[in-house]
C-alpha cells in the first residue's frame, strides 16, 4: 500500500487536506507519540499531514486577560515563556517536568492534548485555567471548553475533519504562590505520569485536577473547612485508577489523596 | 635537561577510545554494512511450555524479499548453544519451554520484510501449564526440562562446623525470607553481530560481545565446521554488564547459520523489546536466611537456603550459583555455616550473568540480617561490622585463610569517615523532626567478591596476549579479554607502557580477536586486568630479555646484570646506554625476536564440592558503602541523596577509570534497588521497553562519591586486584537499611518500588 506524506504549509491546505482524507490522515508535528506507535505498530496511518512548518499555529500571544498558545507550538517555547511561568504556573511546571530536553523540543502541546491520554501532562493545568480549545475545520471554527472536550483515554470531540489549532488560557493569576503542578511518576526525568495533582488556592476554595487517576479528567472545586473525611468524600469519586506495569490502582489512590490532603490542610 | 619520570601506572591517563566515543565515530554492529547485506529475523514461541503441533512456513517463504526460512532441521551441525551443560538447543525441535524461545530463523532484503514474513508463520501448539516462579519449580513433580530427573538445575552446599549445635545455644537468633526480582543489563548498545565468509571460506563474525572465544565454539558447533574455521572479531562494544557473556553465541549462530545457508553477510540486531524479552538477566531469587550471634554480637551461625530462578535452560546459572553460595555470609569470619543453593528451572527465558553474578542477591539478604542484629544488640551498624568482619589470618565460609590484600576494616573506617557517619546521622534526625512528610536515613552495607572465576572457572582461567615491538620503539598488543565500555584498553596500554618503561603514547591498542590469541576464557570476574595484565607482563618480560641478550651479543653490555628499561630509554648500573627508539632499531636491524605470544595462569584455587571447602578464590575485593537517602510519605519514593562506596582493589592502575566504574556500577546497584521492575505475565514480559522499565537517570542516583582504598596484591599486575562488579553488588541492602532508618519499616523484596514502600507501611 502507499502511504502518503503531506508536508502543509497555511492553514486553507491544512483544513482541506484533513477535509478530504478526514479519519485517514493523522496529523503530525514532534512525531514524538505518532512515530513511537507506528514503531511499534500500534497504528499504521494512511496519510501523514506534516504541521511542522505551518508557522500559522505556532507562538504563545497575550490578548488582555487572556493568552492563546498555537497547537503546534513546542513545550520547550512553553517552559521557556516567562508569561506562562508567571501568570500559569502549573503548565509551566508541567511542561518542565515532562520527557526530557530533546523530546520537549519537537513536541508540542496541540499533540499532548489531541492524544488525549489520561497521563498527559499538560492536561490538568488547563483545567485549571478555563482553557478553552479552539478546533478548526472548512466548515468553520470552534471553540470546547476543556472541561467537555475528553470523552475518554484517546478520545475527543472532534471530528475527522476538524484540527486543534489553539487553545486559549484564562484566569491569569496561577502564580507559584498559589498554584502547583505536582507529577508522580517512576523516576525524576523521562517518566510517565503514574498520579499527578493540579492545584489551585485561592481565599474561597481550592481548585484540582488529578492526571493518571481516571478516564477523564474532571475540575475539582473544595470549599474551606472540610474535615478529613469529607474531603475524603468528596474527591473519591474522581479517583478511578486502573493497575499497569507502572503502579497499582491503590498506589494511585493513596499518592492522589497523601498530595491533596498535604496541600489542602 | 629536563629530568624525565616516565610512569603510566597509577596515573588518570585519558581513555584512549573517550575521543571517538564523545565524538559518535566509533563503530559499532550496527555501523557495518557489507554488499549484499541481507537482515535476519527469529520466529519464537508466544506460549511458555507445549509442544509443536504443526508450523507451516510456506506463506512466509513467499514474502518478496525473503531469501530463506530455517528451523532446526537445516542446522549442518548440532543443534546447541554451547555453554556449560549444553542443554540448550538453539532452535526448538518439538518441546517450547519459554516465551521468546526461537523457533525459526529469516534472512530478508529487510527488518520490515522479516517482520512480514515472521507475521504468516503458522504455528500450532498444544500447550501445557507452564512453571513461572522458584516456588512453583520447588513444587512441581514434572520436569521443565525433560532431560533433568527434577527442576534442580544445580545444586551447591557448604557445611563447615557445628550448626546445630550453635543456634542452639546462640544469644540472637535473626531468621527472615528474602525475595528479588529480575535485573535487566541495560546495555546502551543492543545484541548484534554480522557474519560473512571471507577470504578461504572462514565464518567471520564482527560482533559485540565478552566473549569470542564462546562465539567461535558456538559457530563451529551449528555449523558443524572446524573451530579453525571460524574466525570472531570485536567490534566497539558499547556495554555488556554480563549480558553478553554466554548470549552472543545465539546471536552468532543465527547470524553465520542463515550467511552459510544465502552465501551472503547476515546482520543480525535486536530491538530493544526483543532483547529485553529474549536475551539473559539477574536471576530471581528467594533466600531463607538465618543467623546466629553471640552476646557481643560476634557471628557464630549462618544457616541458608538460596534458590535462583535458573529459566528454562542451565545455561551459565550453575556459575552464578556457585559464585553466590561463596559469598552468602558476606566478609565475615564465622566458624558455623551450613548453605544450601539451588539453581531451578522454571519456564521463563534463561537468566544468566550479570554483573555481581548471583551474590547481590545473597548480599541483600546478609546485609540486611547484619542491620537487624545490629538493632536487637543495641549496636551501632557500622561497629557490628567492624567487630565481625575479616582481618589478617580469618578465615571465610569455604575454610580459605586470608592472607595479604584484605581491606575490608579499611574500606569501613575510610568511608565512615568521607561520609561523616555520626555527625551526619544526627542532621537527619534534627531533619526527620522538622519535616512531617520527608524522613531521612543512613544506611551502610559491606562485602567481599572473589577476584576472577575461582576454582569453579576449571580451563577457562588462564589468559594470553600478543605483544609487538616495532622498529621506530612503539608498541603493539593484543589479549584475549575483550573491550565493552569498562576502558579495559587503556588500562592494559598503562600496564604495557609502565612494562615497557615507556610512554603511555607509544602503546597501541588492537582489535580483540580469535585470531591473535588463544581462548583465554571470557570477560567476566572482574578478571581482564588481572588475567591480561599479567599475560602482558609476562610477554614485554620475555620481549626485554631478547633485547637484553641482543645487547649482550653485540657488546653493547659486558653482563645482561642489572639492565634498566625506564623514562623511554635502557640504562645498565643507572648509567644510560640509548633511548628505547634506538635499541628497537637496532635489534630489528639484528634480526631480533620482536613479538612474544604469553600465557598467563592464575595461581592455584581448589573445591570440594561435597562439602564447599576450599580455597575458592585466589583473592577479594572489599567495599563498604554508605548511603543517605529521603523519602516522601505522600508519593513513597526514595530519593539517595549521597552514595559514599569505599572500596578497596588492591592498587589502582588508573584512578579515574576506577572512579568510573565505581559510579557507573553505583549507578546499576541504585536501579536495582529502587527502580527496576520486571512485570510478566504468563511468562511473558511485560515491561519490554525503557518506558515501563526504568532505569535511574542522572537526577537519580544523587551524589556519588567513590572513596578508593588501596591495598597492594602481590600477584596482581602493578599490586591490583579487580573491580568492575563490586559497586552494584552492594548498594541495594545499603539503600534498604537506610529506608529502614528514616521510616522504620523493613524492606524485604528488591526492588523497593514506591508500591511496594506503600504496601508495606500502609497498615502500620
Amino acid at each position: 500500500m502507499n502511504k502518503i506524506f503531506v508536508n502543509v504549509e497555511n492553514l486553507a491546505d491544512l483544513l482541506s487536506i484533513k477535509g478530504q482524507y478526514g479519519k485517514k490522515g493523522i496529523i503530525i508535528s514532534g512525531g514524538t507519540d505518532i512515530v513511537v506507535r507506528m514503531k511499534n505498530n500500534m497504528i499504521d496511518p494512511e496519510v501523514l499531514i506534516s504541521i511542522k512548518k505551518l508557522a500559522e499555529l505556532k507562538g504563545i500571544v497575550a490578548r488582555k486577560t487572556k493568552v492563546i498558545i498555537g497547537a503546534g507550538t513546542s513545550l520547550d517555547e512553553i517552559e521557556n515563556s516567562t508569561l506562562i511561568k508567571e501568570n500559569y504556573y502549573p503548565l509551566y511546571q508541567a511542561v518542565f517536568n515532562m520527557a526530557s530536553p530533546q523530546l520537549r523540543n519537537m513536541g508540542t502541546i496541540g499533540g499532548n492534548i489531541g492524544n488525549a491520554s489520561p497521563a498527559g501532562d499538560t492536561i490538568p493545568p488547563l483545567f485549571l485555567m478555563d482553557a478553552e480549545i479552539i478546533l478548526y475545520s472548512k466548515k468553520g471554527k470552534r471553540s470546547i471548553s476543556v472541561t467537555e472536550f475528553f470523552k475518554g483515554p484517546g478520545k475527543t470531540v472532534m471530528r475527522d475533519d476538524e484540527i486543534i489549532h489553539s487553545i486559549i488560557l484564562k484566569n491569569n493569576y496561577l502564580t507559584e504562590k498559589n498554584s502547583g503542578y505536582i507529577k508522580v511518576g517512576q523516576r525524576n526525568a523521562l517518566a510517565i505520569s503514574i498520579a499527578s495533582v493540579a492545584y489551585f488556592k485561592d481565599k474561597k476554595y481550592k481548585r484540582f485536577a488529578f492526571g493518571s487517576v481516571s478516564p477523564i479528567i474532571h475540575l475539582i472545586e473544595l470549599k474551606f473547612g472540610l474535615s478529613d473525611e469529607q474531603l475524603l468524600k468528596e474527591i473519591e469519586s474522581y479517583i478511578t485508577p486502573i493497575d499497569d506495569v507502572r503502579a497499582t490502582k491503590e498506589y494511585r489512590k493513596q499518592v492522589i489523596i497523601n498530595l491533596v490532603k498535604d496541600i489542602y490542610f | 635537561m629536563k629530568k624525565e619520570n616516565i610512569k603510566s601506572v597509577g596515573r588518570s591517563v585519558k581513555r584512549i577510545d573517550a575521543e571517538e566515543k564523545a565524538r559518535g565515530t566509533s563503530l559499532y554492529v550496527d555501523d557495518i554494512k557489507f554488499p549484499g547485506m541481507l537482515y535476519a529475523g527469529v520466529f519464537r514461541s508466544p506460549i511458555a511450555s507445549g509442544t509443536i503441533i504443526k508450523l507451516d512456513i510456506t506463506k512466509a517463504k513467499k514474502v518478496k524479499g525473503i531469501v530463506t526460512i530455517l528451523t532446526y532441521k537445516d542446522i549442518p551441525g548440532k543443534n546447541l548453544v554451547p555453554v556449560v551443560f549444553n542443554d540448550q538447543p538453539l532452535l526448538v525441535e518439538k518441546e517450547i519451554r519459554y516465551v521468546g524461545e526461537p523457533i525459526c530463523l529469516i534472512a530478508g532484503e529487510s527488518k520490515e520484510i522479516i517482520k512480514k514474513a515472521i507475521s504468516l508463520i503458522e504455528l500450532t501448539v498444544k500447550e501445557r501449564k507452564p512453571v513461572l516462579s522458584i516456588k512453583e519449580s520447588l513444587k512441581s513433580k514434572k520436569a521443565v526440562n525433560p532431560e533433568y530427573k527434577d527442576n534442580i538445575l544445580q545444586y551447591y552446599p557448604i557445611e563447615r562446623g557445628k550448626v546445630d549445635k550453635i543456634f542452639k545455644k546462640a544469644h540472637l537468633i535473626i531468621e527472615n525470607e528474602y525475595e528479588t526480582n529480575y535485573q535487566e543489563h541495560a546495555y546502551l548498545e543492543t545484541q548484534g553481530m554480522v557474519a560473512l565468509e571471507e577470504m578461504n571460506g572462514i565464518m567471520t563474525l564482527y560482533g559485540s560481545m565478552q566473549c569470542p572465544f564462546y562465539v567461535q565454539e558456538g559457530v563451529a558447533t551449528v555449523l558443524g565446521t572446524d573451530y579453525s574455521k571460524v574466525s570472531v572479531k570485536l567490534m566497539t562494544t558499547g556495554g555488556a554488564f554480563g549480558g553478553k557473556e554466554d548470549v552472543p553465541s545465539i546471536i552468532g549462530e543465527i547470524a553465520a547459520l542463515l550467511s552459510k545457508k544465502t552465501k551472503r553477510p547476515i546482520k543480525f540486531t535486536l530491538s530493544r523489546e526483543e532483547d529485553i524479552e529474549t536475551m539473559s538477566k539477574r536471576h530471581p531469587s528467594y533466600t531463607k536466611y538465618r543467623s546466629a550471634f553471640d552476646k557481643d554480637g560476634k557471628l557464630v551461625g549462618v544457616d541458608i537456603d538460596y534458590y535462583l530462578d535458573g529459566g528454562a535452560y542451565s545455561t551459565l546459572s550453575p556459575i552464578v550459583l556457585w559464585r553466590g553460595v561463596i559469598h552468602a555470609i558476606g566478609p565475615y569470619d564465622c566458624g558455623n555455616v551450613r548453605i544450601n543453593g539451588y539453581a531451578m528451572a522454571t519456564n521463563k527465558v534463561p537468566s544468566g550473568a550479570y554483573r555481581g553474578f548471583g551474590t547481590p542477591q545473597i548480599i541483600f539478604a546478609a546485609e540486611t540480617q547484619m542491620d537487624i542484629a545490629a538493632e536487637k544488640l543495641g549496636l551501632d551498624p557500622v561497629k557490628i561490622r567492624e567487630k565481625n568482619c575479616f582481618k589478617k589470618g580469618s578465615i571465610t565460609s569455604t575454610g580459605q585463610v586470608l592472607k595479604e590484600s584484605i581491606g575490608i576494616l579499611d574500606t569501613i573506617k575510610k568511608g565512615k569517615k568521607s561520609f561523616n557517619y555520626s555527625e551526619r546521622k544526627k542532621n537527619t534526625e534534627k531533619f526527620n523532626k522538622k519535616h512531617k512528610n520527608l524522613k531521612r536515613g543512613v544506611g551502610v552495607a559491606s562485602l567481599f567478591y572473589g577476584v576472577g572465576l575461582g576454582a569453579r572457572g576449571g580451563p577457562l582461567q588462564k589468559g594470553s596476549a600478543l605483544v609487538s615491538l616495532f622498529k621506530d620503539g612503539s608498541v603493539q598488543f593484543s589479549v584475549g579479554t575483550t573491550e565493552m565500555g569498562q576502558g579495559m584498553y587503556t588500562v592494559l596500554s598503562q600496564i604495557t607502557a609502565e612494562s615497557f618503561g615507556i610512554s603511555f603514547e607509544k602503546v597501541h591498542a588492537t582489535r580483540i580477536s580469535t585470531e591473535k590469541v588463544s581462548d583465554s576464557g571470557p570477560t567476566v570476574a572482574s578478571r581482564a586486568t588481572f588475567i591480561s595484565g599479567n599475560a602482558i607482563k609476562v610477554a614485554v618480560k620475555r620481549l626485554k630479555k631478547n633485547l637484553t641478550e641482543f645487547m649482550f651479543k653485540e657488546k653493547i653490555i659486558n653482563s645482561m646484570k642489572n639492565i634498566e628499561f625506564k623514562n623511554n630509554n635502557v640504562y645498565k648500573n643507572g648509567k644510560k646506554l640509548m633511548s628505547f627508539t634506538e635499541l628497537a632499531m637496532k635489534a630489528w636491524l639484528g634480526r631480533v625476536k620482536m613479538i612474544e605470544a604469553s600465557w598467563y595462569l592464575p595461581p592455584e584455587t581448589t573445591y570440594d564440592i561435597k562439602d564447599g571447602q576450599g580455597d575458592a578464590y585466589v583473592t577479594y575485593s572489599y567495599v563498604t558503602n554508605f548511603v543517605e537517602v529521603e523519602i516522601d510519605l505522600r508519593t513513597y519514593r526514595t530519593q539517595v541523596i549521597d552514595l559514599f562506596s569505599s572500596e578497596e582493589f588492591g592498587n589502582v592502575i588508573n584512578p579515574q577509570l576506577a572512579e568510573g566504574q565505581i559510579e557507573g556500577g553505583n549507578v546499576q546497584g541504585i536501579g536495582y534497588a529502587l527502580f527496576e521492575n520486571t512485570v510478566l505475565s504468563k511468562g511473558k514480559i511485560l515491561t519490554n521497553s525503557f518506558s515501563t522499565y526504568t532505569i535511574p537517570t542522572i537526577l537519580d542516583v544523587g551524589e556519588l562519591h567513590p572513596v578508593i582504598v588501596e591495598k597492594k596484591f602481590k600477584e596482581g599486575p602493578f599490586g591490583a586486584k579487580g573491580m568492575g562488579e563490586m559497586p552494584l553488588m552492594g548498594i541495594a541492602p545499603t539503600i534498604g537499611n537506610a529506608i529502614y532508618n528514616a521510616i522504620g519499616t523493613r524492606l524485604y523484596k528488591v526492588p523497593f518500588t514506591p508500591v511496594e514502600v506503600y504496601e508495606e507501611i500502609k497498615d502500620r
